[in-house]
């Protein structure tokens, strides 16, 4: 398999090679950019993880002070009920809050496989622009007449920089 | 309107401009004229620390009726001036503010700095520090439990959440960022350092989408945490049954306090570093013009605060309420109530004239009388609120000693040297923000 | 550390460096016929030595052991059947800090004394303790008494001596005394209450018929003994009956603070004050011109310095001995006078020893004109031993001295070169031969050739007589931690050359006394801590005619300074006790100080505040101490307390406070001068609100009202509502609810309860700069507020300790539940789980709880071993407050359990509550409608405290009823 690095100096270039090599059914894309591109679907599921993780900490937290007050080691505190829930309520929500939090950081960089320290991209010397001001675009393709097409849609766009990529 | 960025400015330029302060250029003799005396400050924080571990909170001024000091007030000081980072972040990232970019950077790592200087009070102003972590629901042999009854108890698990929150939370903003700076790095420990940072953040399309829908989450989850902080900080006075802390409306206050020294300390700290790191085309008096309507708004906030206080004080027709807050306005420390209605509420109003909001020098005297005022409010919550109890053959006076002020002082170093560390390592301004931002006003100019 | 071994040892030693001393041998002859031949040979002398060190050690023992009860040693490591590990034992005893015998109970803990209560069959105690009762047991473990027996070193230093040293000088001053029938000898003690020293004493003088004893005290009576000499011509000793007062007269009165039985007479006083539980209500009308406890006690206080005082008695003569109508005197006589005369026979005057002999005098005619004598004053035969006019005697002393008449001066008491006259000191220099005893390094000992350790009365078999003439064998608490001799010792030291057993020479004193079989009225009288039928007889002596006719000479116009003893320090021998210093003096609260107390007027006179540094001259004295506002005080009174200022004390006392006792002795004051410095002085006061109460707070803090008013409606002192409160149901009590009860009216704030908390509970001291800081650790404080003008307020005590409330804001603000309820009611705290938030402190409406800012238990100047084993060391860093004596309600729990019973009513008595002279406190089950706390509770005076912070606190107060003359306005 090989591929090629081919980067764009704006938005709309990158989003019409995109478009145009998305049409070679055997290539593979995967666009670089310095700044998040306008959505396209699928949205992502880290908003669900987020609200799941924070509601079962929180609910766990709440259930969790209930048993030790009540359950575990009942004491009584300036005579007040056992079961004093609105007290419990601050740690609930800062724990499920935290947890929330936690989940989103987590869940990104798991989602994403991150930490992931090299990549094949990163042997390019000119790679190094898209976090600057660049639009990337890598190609692999599966064989090397995929690749030639790709080589010639790339051409018609003028990209700034083409680059093979190592395997 | 005045523009958010100079219309001058690319994407490329602005990211070589960034990314040059902390990789290319070398330490400039303000940083260091600046460095030298926060690194000794925190220097002193460490004596005054190993100090209290060895000899006990005695050192301190606190007494009798004043059990708590300068280390509670401090602590409240700071997780206010912490909230106006948090703020600023998550607030106007949810509103979609677009001034908001060039300054959220900044904001959030003097967040992270003020609430690392306030999350260190509550473990040093106790009696046994060692024992901190009794405040854990962890299981021991015991079985015993934390009291979750207490508002400390509340107040613990709001600043571990905070603290932890605001870290995770700038941590993943900075993410991209760090990889911007990663392949602007030239020199090899430079490349590790921030490669690691970075964890590999390339920009892939997935990437982005998953960043930019955790990013809103948590700045969602931010928004209401930083509010519960100060209401809970609230709630660790007006839990309390003592004559001037027992009162509903302190979570609110605490949270137009904590808003207003947040919005000051920001001012405090922009002001020069946009003229030092040359930022001026990123940080422009559009910025300055909004915080500083911010900081009257929250200002005025805060004056109905103070006012509900004293129409409290009679509302409720309880004697010894009236009679403290007639020792508040009129006793021993009558002008620590008067030094913060002046410097919370009197001098903010300058800020009604936009020739005066747009004059620097007095904005950032303006932003510093705030961050004071705010500390004098804390000292009458605290001090001024425990001297005179309800009943009179308890009450007393405090004096703060020097390790108290060495700590407080000693903070303040740390906070310094903390903001000075991050604007040699860190990008200061959100750089990948920046790019939207400017990739809008393009398209839209 | 026990007594004998270091005696041993030191003995050794100073055998071998005198073993060859020619003089040495020769003088041992005398004493030790037989060993002197063995020392003459030197090889045999290692043996021999051994066998005199061993003699010599057993008459050192026999010196110094007092035996136990059964007289056996109590050995450390097996314990003889009656100590049983963890239990405590109890031994009688007597305290003598006003120089009659207070009856206490040491209770001992494997064998060591921990802490005193009062021996409820002493007729001067009746159950209660003194503040210095309490504090004996400091004093005893102090380690400042360490010093032992000391000589002048070379340029005014002192060297150790040995026993054997003093045994040796002894037997060449008996052969001198014999020699000269006692010419030049001559004996200081104070007053004598113990029968077996006045037995030495007496037969001490036969034996040298030209020695000369001399009686002084630094705080003495002569004014009393002196008015009783006019009065009746002889020095009879009368005991007031407050019980039996309807109408009591109190003039610059100690009846409830240092008179001889004070704490009876307090509990007697006590017990017709509280209308709704006591009998009808006596009328108390106190004349004095700096505040007493009986001044604020008074239903009626009147400020009076020493003019208006002399107006007063010419007055009351007037008015009561002649039936005349008063020319002058103050409004308020006339009522007053009218007063007295309508409680015939239940009216008591009371006289201060600080007022002139002939107004005691005419107190007795006033007394006797009353009717009082036989119902409410006893007119008993003398106490003390051969009491004389101390003033004269010493004078007698010093004026011998100076003329060199005096050879040899051996002192069992006191401490004259601290608080005597500075020509003492003079004078002692010329006496070739003068012998200490001290407690502790002082004054004194540091200016004679021989300063011998004085045994703590804990440690010696004595005797001593109460202020009714009671009589107490005080038998030893423990061996001499420190070795030392008792007076009883020296006396027969001086008297031959047997060491005495001072058990056998009371014995000796009491087997003629004790009718039957002897062996079992000793025993009897050592466990029931008095010997019966021992009470002084009523005099039959009448009042003199003349008694009537005399008059108090009419005093200056000018500014009085008056002199009083420091209230916890008395003459100055507690000053190295930390309780005392520590504890605050009832009105001013001050600790660790006696600052010139100056009357407001004055003050603003001379533009002082409290702490100003003023210069006081007065007979060409010059004394420069801080000034504190007295309110209350005649305007034209200075009021010094003596007994601060030591200059040779250990190191508790050591740079505290100012000496007066130079003005005092420095003769008539003549003319008081009083300038301003200019320099300002730190000044301890637990008390800082510095503020009359009229403008302080919520008024209800303690609750007081007139009698005319109770009568109308008994609980018009009472809330009518209910506490409004979120939690509708209230926790229900356990069958054994702890609960407390403290009566205002009968609270005198005399601190015996503050010192028995500290004692009982391990309270450490902080010293004054941890004062200063305002972090002193008192459980148990008793707060006072004023009410009214400061030249004339009336003046209020409340004893404030933790209210084991039931809904405590306390607990519900600790982070880690270290404060929490237990299954009957308390709120205890747990020091093990304290991390030290000081949340329960700031949230305590009571401000009861105290904060261990530092280790101030370890910083303490007292041995380990003194502390209670039943209640914990507190380290740095935990909250502690009171515990309700959590350690004896566990105790009790214990043995009702083991008896399968619940705990009865009295069973459990708190610290605070069996020191209480008066019995303000009432502590008990209060769901046990039977027990004492809950018919208490059941007072229409019953009040609680800061009840609107719906804390539902489990103690409550009896609010304070004053019977007013309606006569009287004000």
């Amino acid at each position: 398999m090989s591929g090629v690095l081919a980067a764009f100096a704006d938005e709309a270039a990158l989003e019409e090679a995109t478009m145009r090599l998305s049409l070679v059914p055997a290539c593979r894309l995967q666009t670089y950019t310095p700044r998040p591109l306008e959505d396209d679907p699928p949205r992502s599921r880290l908003p669900l993880v987020i609200l799941l993780a924070g509601m079962l900490s929180a609910a766990a937290i709440f259930g969790m002070e209930t048993y030790a007050d009540t359950a575990s080691y009942p004491l009584d505190i300036g005579g007040r009920p056992l079961f004093s829930w609105p007290s419990l309520v601050p740690m609930a929500f800062e724990g499920g809050a935290l947890a929330a939090v936690a989940a989103g950081f987590f869940g990104f960089l798991i989602a994403n496989r991150l930490p992931h320290l090299h990549d094949p991209v990163d042997e390019s010397e000119g790679f190094r622009r898209a976090t600057r001001d660049w639009y990337f675009l890598a190609i692999r393709a599966p064989d090397a007449a995929a690749l030639a097409e790709a080589l010639s849609i790339l051409d018609e766009l003028h990209p700034e920089l083409v680059e093979e990529l190592p395997a | 309107m005045q523009p958010v960025v100079d219309p001058q400015e690319t994407a490329g330029s602005m990211t070589d401009r960034v990314c040059a302060i902390a990789l290319r250029e070398r330490a400039f003799l303000w940083w260091w004229l600046l460095m030298i005396p926060s690194a000794a400050l925190s220097g002193l924080l460490v004596a005054a620390v190993f100090w209290l571990f060895y000899a006990g909170v005695g050192i301190w001024g606190i007494d009798w009726p004043v059990m708590w000091g300068l280390a509670i007030l401090n602590y409240v000081w700071w997780i206010g001036i912490a909230s106006g980072g948090t703020f600023i972040s998550a607030m106007f990232f949810l509103v979609r503010v677009e001034w908001r970019t060039s300054i959220n950077r900044i904001a959030e790592s003097m967040t992270l700095f003020a609430a690392a200087c306030a999350g260190i009070y509550p473990i040093l102003h106790l009696g046994r520090p060692w024992f901190f972590y009794w405040l854990f629901p962890y299981p021991n042999t015991m079985t015993l439990w934390p009291q979750f009854r207490s508002p400390l108890f509340w107040d613990f698990c709001a600043i571990f959440a905070y603290v932890l929150s605001s870290i995770l939370f700038w941590y993943l903003g900075a993410m991209p960022d760090m990889a911007s700076m990663r392949d602007r790095a030239t020199r090899r420990g430079q490349q590790i350092f921030y490669g690691v940072l970075a964890m590999g953040f390339r920009g892939t399309a997935r990437e982005w989408r998953d960043f930019r829908a955790a990013y809103a989450v948590l700045a969602a989850i931010m928004a209401p945490m930083v509010c519960s902080v100060h209401s809970i900080v609230g709630l660790d006075f007006a839990g309390a049954q003592t004559t001037g802390w027992h009162s509903t409306e302190f979570p609110p206050f605490f949270v137009f306090g904590a808003v207003l020294s947040g919005f000051g300390m920001v001012l405090f700290l922009i002001l020069p570093l946009r003229r030092l790191l040359r930022l001026e085309s990123f940080i422009t008096a559009r910025h300055m013009e909004v915080l500083a309507r911010l900081l009257l708004t929250s200002s005025l906030c805060l004056a109905y605060a103070y006012i509900m206080d004293a129409f409290n004080a009679f509302y409720t027709g309880d004697v010894s309420e009236r009679i403290f807050f007639h020792d508040r306005i009129s006793g021993v420390y009558a002008g620590v109530y008067w030094w913060t209605l002046f410097l919370n509420i009197v001098v903010p109003q300058l800020l009604w004239w936009r020739r005066l909001r747009l004059n620097q020098p007095l904005v950032w005297l303006v932003g510093l009388a705030v961050i004071v005022g705010m500390w004098l409010e804390r000292y009458g919550i605290v001090v001024v609120s425990l001297h005179r109890t309800k009943l009179p053959s308890a009450w007393g006076n405090y004096a703060a000693s020097f390790w108290d002020w060495a700590t407080l002082a000693g903070t303040v170093g740390l906070f310094f040297t903390g903001m000075l560390l991050v604007v040699r390592l860190v990008p200061i301004l959100s750089m990948f923000e920046m790019r939207e931002l400017l990739a809008n006003a393009r398209r839209q100019g | 550390m026990s007594g004998a071994i270091p005696f041993t040892r030191r003995q050794w030693r100073s055998l071998d460096e005198i073993a060859g001393d020619a003089d040495f041998l020769a003088r041992a002859a005398q004493e030790f016929p037989a060993l002197a031949e063995g020392l003459a040979r030197p090889e045999s002398r290692r043996r021999v030595l051994k066998l005199m060190a061993a003699s010599l050690a057993l008459a050192g023992l026999g010196g110094c052991d007092p035996g136990s009860p059964a007289g056996k040693l109590v050995p450390a490591v097996v314990a003889p059947p009656d100590i049983v590990a963890a239990l405590p034992n109890f031994y009688a005893g007597a305290d003598l800090a006003t120089g009659y015998a207070d009856g206490i109970i040491v209770e001992q803990v494997m064998g060591r004394p921990i802490k005193v209560e009062g021996n409820p069959n002493h007729p001067a105690s009746l159950g209660a303790t003194s503040i210095h009762g309490q504090a004996t047991i400091l004093d005893f473990y102090d380690p400042d008494r360490a010093a032992g027996i000391s000589r002048p070193g070379p340029a005014g230093t002192r060297q150790p001596a040995d026993l054997q040293d003093l045994l040796l000088a002894l037997s060449l001053e008996r052969a001198r005394f014999a020699d000269r029938h006692g010419a030049g000898l001559r004996i200081l003690t104070g007053s004598v209450a113990s029968p077996t020293l006045a037995t030495q004493l007496d037969a001490l003088l036969r034996q040298y018929p030209q020695a000369q004893w001399h009686q002084w005290d630094a705080i003495s009576r002569d004014r009393a003994r002196a008015g009783a000499m006019l009065a009746y011509g002889r020095a009879v000793e009368t005991v007031p009956h407050p019980d039996a007062a309807d109408v009591i007269l109190a003039i610059d009165s100690d009846l409830l603070g240092g008179a001889p039985g004070h704490l009876r007479l307090a509990r007697e006083f006590a017990s017709r004050r509280n209308p709704a539980r006591t009998r009808a209500m006596s009328r108390v009308y106190a004349v004095e011109p700096t505040p007493t406890l009986i001044g604020t006690a008074a239903d009626h206080r009147f400020v009076a310095g020493p003019a208006a005082l002399h107006a007063v008695m010419a007055g009351l003569a007037a008015g009561i001995l002649r039936n005349e109508t008063p020319s002058d005197g103050p409004p308020w006589l006339g009522p007053v006078i009218a007063d007295l005369r309508a409680a015939h026979g239940r009216a008591l005057v009371h006289v201060g020893p600080d007022q002139p002999a002939e107004t005691h005098a005419l107190a007795h005619a006033l007394n006797e004109a009353l009717g009082g004598r036989g119902s409410t004053v006893t007119v008993i035969e003398p106490v003390l031993h051969d009491a004389v006019e101390q003033a004269a005697s010493l004078r007698t002393l010093v004026e011998d001295m100076q003329a060199g008449r005096v050879d040899a001066l051996i002192i069992l008491d006191g401490n004259p070169v601290f608080a005597g006259p500075a020509d003492f000191a003079h004078g002692l220099a010329r006496v070739r031969f003068s012998l200490a005893m001290t407690p502790m390094p002082d004054e004194t000992g540091q200016a004679v050739t021989w300063s011998v350790p004085r045994t703590h009365p804990f440690e010696t078999w004595s005797d001593a007589r109460a202020f009714d003439g009671t009589a107490t064998i005080i038998q030893p608490q423990a061996l001499p931690l420190y070795g030392g001799l008792s007076p009883h010792e020296i006396l027969a030291l001086l008297a031959g050359p047997q060491p005495a057993s001072p058990r056998d020479l009371v014995r000796q004193t009491w087997q003629p006394a004790m009718s039957g079989d002897f062996e079992q009225a000793w025993h009897d009288a050592l466990a029931g801590g008095v010997v019966p039928n021992t009470a002084a007889a009523r005099a039959a002596d009448t009042l003199r005619p003349q008694a009537a006719q005399v008059m108090p000479p009419t005093p200056p116009a000018a500014v009085a300074l008056l002199f009083r003893p420091d209230p916890n320090l008395l003459d100055g021998r507690y000053a190295n006790n930390a309780w005392l210093q520590e504890l605050p003096r009832p009105l001013t609260k001050l600790v660790w100080d006696n600052p010139l107390l100056i009357p407001p007027a004055l003050a603003a006179q001379h533009q002082l505040v409290n702490g100003d540094v003023a210069r006081l001259s007065a007979a060409g004295v010059h004394v420069e101490a801080p000034v504190w506002i007295a309110p209350g005080q005649a305007a034209e009174c200075v009021v010094a307390l003596l007994g601060y200022g030591r200059r040779i004390v250990g190191t508790v006392g050591a740079g505290t406070g100012f000496d007066f006792f130079p003005l005092r002795d420095a003769g008539p004051p003549g003319t008081l001068i009083i300038e301003k410095t200019g320099r300002h002085a730190a000044l301890a006061s637990t008390d800082h609100h510095n503020v009359l109460a009229a403008d302080a707070g919520p008024r209800d803090i303690v609750r007081h009202g007139a009698l005319a008013d109770y009568l109308k409606d008994p609980r018009f002192l009472q809330e009518r509502q209910p506490v409004e409160t979120l939690y509708q149901s209230r926790p229900k009590l356990s069958a054994q609810a702890w609960g407390m009860s403290i009566d205002l009216n009968s609270c005198i704030g005399c601190n015996a309860c503050v010192v028995a908390c500290m004692a009982e509970n391990n309270v450490p001291v902080v010293g004054k700069q941890q004062v200063l800081a305002e972090r002193e650790m008192h459980w148990l404080r008793i707060d006072r507020y004023y009410e009214g003008p400061a030249e004339a307020p009336d003046s209020f005590f409340q004893p404030m300790l933790c209210m084991h409330c039931e809904e405590a804001p306390c607990e519900t603000v600790c982070p880690v539940g270290a404060t929490v309820h237990d299954h009957e009611g308390l709120n205890v705290q747990i020091y093990n789980r304290c991390i030290g938030t000081r949340f329960c402190s700031n949230n305590c409406p009571y401000k009861v709880r105290r904060f261990n800012f530092f280790a101030f238990a370890g910083e303490e100047h007292r041995p380990p071993i003194s502390r209670n084993p039943d209640v914990t060391v507190r380290a740095r860093g935990v909250m502690e407050k009171c515990t309700f004596c959590l350690q004896r309600i566990a105790e009790a729990r214990i043995a009702a359990d083991r008896d399968n019973r619940p705990i009865r009513d009295g069973e459990v008595v708190t610290a605070c509550q069996a020191a209480c002279p008066t019995r303000a406190f009432a502590f008990g089950n209060i769901n046990d409608s039977a027990s004492e706390v809950a018919k208490r509770k059941q007072s229409p005076l019953d009040y609680g405290l800061l009840t609107e912070e719906a804390t539902h606190p489990r103690v409550s107060y009896e609010a304070r009823i004053r019977n007013r003359n309606p006569g009287i306005a004000g």
